[in-house]
This record gives C-alpha cells, sequence and structure tokens, in this order.
C-alpha cells in the first residue's frame, strides 16, 4: 500500500465523523522504484493532505518532507522527488491503519488493507455460504433457467452431479481464451 | 503489437474468487475497442469495483500502460482472496494496482471523490433471492438480488461520487437487469450513455454500458 492511498483513506465505521487520516502502525515497509511523472505530481499536489503524506512517511521511516508545502515548491526537482518517493516508492507492506476517532484497527497484509466491517460496525446482515467454485457456477446458470430456490437447487445438483461432466460445465467458457475452454 | 486479451495468464486461482468468463472477456472487449480513446482521454486514476481474478484491470493497465506513465490504479473486492489474486495476477504482468479489501469503495469516497477518470463494474448481477446478495465466498461474485440490481444500484451513486468531471463507467449488465432503465437512471443525475457491447451466450444477454457526464444538456 503506497501513502497516496493512505491519503485517500478514512476509516468508514459508521458514526465517525472525522476519520481522515488514519494512524500507521508499521510492521514492514518495501521501498519499490518506480518512474516519476511530474504532469501526475503536479496534478495531485492540490488534492493531498500535506500534514497527513508528511506523518505518515515519518511513520514509516522518512523523514526528508517539508513541514509545509505549497505550490510553488513544484518548480523545485528537489521537492519533486522527495515528494514522489514519499507517495508512490514506500509501501506499508505489513502492519495496520488505525481509526483516529474509534482506535479500530484496519489490518494490512500483503500490502493490502482490509477495511471491512464487521455487522456491528456497519449493521448489515451477511449469510454465510461456501460451496466449489464449479458447484455455483453450476447454480449460477441453473438460476437464470429457473425459478427454484437455494435448496432445491442443492439438492437438483447433488442428484444431476453424477451425470454431469466436466466438459458441460464449462461450455460457457469456449471462447478459446480462458483457461476452461483450452 | 496488437493487444490481445489472450495475452492475460491466470498466474493464481482460488476456488472462491470468481474465474474470467464471459461477462470479464466482454467487458476487456468493450475496453479494446474504445482503445484509442481511453488512451487519448488521459487517465490519472482508473478504478477496478469488483476486482475478482484481477483479470480486468491487469488487461487495463497494460492497455494503458504502455502508452505513457503517471497512471495510477486502484481495486477493490470484498472477497479478501480475489484482492489477493489480483496482486498477483498483476505483478505477474508487470503492472500495479492500489488494492483494498473493501465494500464497492468504502474508505475512498471522501477523499477519493471526484478523482477517478475510468471506472470498470463487472458486478454480481444474476437475479437471485435478496438473502444471498453479499454472503462470504463465491456467492458474492454473482448473486446480485431481485433483478440481479441489488449491488449495481448501490454502486452506481458511488460511481457517481469518484467519476471526475471527464469520468468514464464502464458497466456489466444482464438483459434482466433492465440496462435501459439503469440508463435512465443515470441521465437523472446527469450522464449520457451507450451500449458499446452487446453480447448473447445460450445463456445470457450481456450489455456493457458506458456512461459519461454530459454537459451539452445544461
Ligand atoms: C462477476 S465477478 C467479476 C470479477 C472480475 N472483475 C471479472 O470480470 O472477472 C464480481 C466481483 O465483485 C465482487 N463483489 C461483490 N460484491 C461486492 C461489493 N459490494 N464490493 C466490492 N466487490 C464486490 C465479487 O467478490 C466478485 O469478485
Amino acid at each position: 500500500m503506497r501513502l497516496l492511498t493512505h491519503n485517500m483513506l478514512s476509516s468508514n465505521v459508521k458514526g465517525v465523523t472525522n476519520g481522515f487520516p488514519l494512524g500507521i502502525e508499521v510492521e514492514k515497509v518495501v521501498e519499490k522504484q518506480v518512474e516519476l511523472s511530474a504532469d501526475f505530481l503536479i496534478n495531485i499536489f492540490s488534492k493531498i493532505e500535506w500534514k497527513a503524506l508528511v506523518d505518515a512517511s515519518r511513520a514509516v521511516g522518512y523523514a526528508e518532507l517539508p513541514d509545509q508545502a505549497d505550490a510553488s515548491m513544484l518548480d523545485s526537482d528537489e521537492f519533486l522527488r522527495k515528494f514522489h518517493h514519499a507517495l508512490l516508492e514506500l509501501h506499508l507492506e505489513e502492519g495496520a491503519l488505525l481509526c483516529p476517532e474509534t482506535g479500530r484497527r484496519f489490518p494490512v497484509n500483503k500490502g493490502i488493507p482490509n477495511m471491512l466491517l464487521h455487522e456491528d460496525e456497519r449493521g448489515v446482515s451477511h449469510g454465510g455460504c461456501r460451496k466449489s467454485n464449479t458447484q455455483l457456477r453450476r447454480i449460477k446458470y441453473f438460476d437464470r433457467k429457473t425459478s427454484l430456490s437455494w435448496a432445491e437447487q442443492c439438492i437438483m445438483m447433488a442428484v444431476d452431479k453424477l451425470k454431469t461432466t466436466t466438459s458441460a460445465l464449462c461450455k460457457f467458457c469456449d471462447c478459446g481464451k480462458c483457461p476452461a475452454s483450452a | 503489437m496488437p493487444f490481445k486479451t489472450a495475452q492475460i495468464r491466470l498466474v493464481s486461482s482460488h476456488s472462491e474468487v470468481y474465474e474470467p468468463c464471459d461477462d470479464s472477456f466482454a467487458l476487456v472487449d468493450a475496453l479494446l475497442a474504445d482503445r484509442s480513446n481511453l488512451i487519448e482521454h488521459k487517465p490519472k486514476f482508473c478504478m477496478e469495483v469488483g476486482c475478482g481474478s484481477g483479470y480486468v484491470i491487469t488487461s487495463l493497465a497494460l492497455l494503458l500502460g504502455h502508452e505513457f506513465h503517471g497512471i495510477h490504479y486502484f481495486a477493490t473486492d470484498t472477497n479478501p482472496h480475489a484482492v489477493r489474486v489480483t496482486r498477483e495476477t498483476m505483478e505477474a504482468h508487470g503492472v500495479h494496482a492500489e488494492l483494498i479489501s473493501t465494500d464497492i469503495a468504502s474508505g475512498l469516497e471522501k477523499r477519493l471523490a471526484g478523482l477517478v477518470d475510468i471506472m470498470v463494474v463487472n458486478p454480481p448481477y444474476v437475479p437471485t433471492p435478496e438473502d444471498e446478495v453479499g454472503r462470504e465466498g463465491i456467492i458474492s461474485a454473482w448473486a446480485g438480488g431481485e433483478d440481479g440490481r441489488s449491488v449495481i444500484d448501490r454502486i452506481l451513486p458511488v460511481a457517481d461520487n469518484l467519476l471526475s468531471r471527464k469520468g468514464w463507467l464502464y458497466l456489466v449488465t444482464l438483459e434482466s437487469n433492465h440496462p435501459l432503465q439503469l440508463c435512465l437512471q443515470m441521465r437523472e443525475r446527469g450522464y449520457a450513455s451507450r451500449i458499446v457491447v452487446q453480447r448473447s451466450t445460450d445463456e445470457e444477454s450481456l450489455h456493457i454500458i458506458k456512461f459519461w457526464r454530459n454537459f451539452d444538456k445544461e
């Protein structure tokens, strides 16, 4: 996760009024070089919350950004280089983001922040039903043909399973492009 | 060198991650057909909601990325396995997107508002009982509730909020989602639209709709 993304993320916990910026808990930071685009930096500058970027870059161990910045600094190559490095080249690989209001921890694993909320944080119910990809793919197609209930489809599928070959399952992927049809 | 969708290799898969299928191919074909416009458009931020295997966002990044730099990609999915598979698919093709496990664009809506120039969405669009929407696992890849519209109807206002003035949205829909009604609804929000790809398979009639803000009307 780049600090650009940190600068674009706010806490989404229900009831939080000021969820920005998220705190950062660092376990692992990686650096990946990317080509500098001055156009992009100049364009995005006004959309970046500078203080949040400065604090985030310090949290991940980069202390080169000035406390204050204004658009006139975009003329300086040195400033652009530092801005570019902080915004795009430092990745929070492992760690967490923290809601500034509630302290809610959003884990970051393999560079991917998890902003999914638990039921009580969003108040929408989520069921749970795990089936294999292929089984469910078939149900997907059953669904369009029939108005059977989920349970009826499961039964039908079980009965049907013995008769059905894999090629029949993949008949919708006869595009010649996807792995199923290869 | 002409761009081929078949260039996308699936380096990683997971039993609970949607494998690219006719709908994914139709969406990428729509992007390919619009390729020169997309390049001309000079997007800064591109985003996919519901990235699944990463097939679409990787194709988009390859299609645009070769031409010029300074384009940034975001992709989200509620299925954390999907987001991980997307990361691997992108890495294998030498492209990068910032990935977030989240519901639609939850967490990004405040700060990313008005910044997204290209948004691509292949949503869960299959009509199903309402209680199948948003369940854990692979079912959430297609379960779309009544008329297959439950998730689509939640995505459209978010897209409207995130899209920049010049923003474009490419959306996969099924005949049973009532695509024309969707276009009319978006018109009320100030969007023009066009069906850019229409494709019928044995089982489904897919429409890829492109939306853009219509300033001429005012
Ligand atoms: C039809 S699949 C498309 C996958 C991939 N984009 C493609 O074209 O092959 C829909 C994807 O949307 C995801 N999804 C479902 N509901 C979502 C939501 N509320 N927010 C974000 N993603 C969602 C599913 O997990 C699934 O990966």
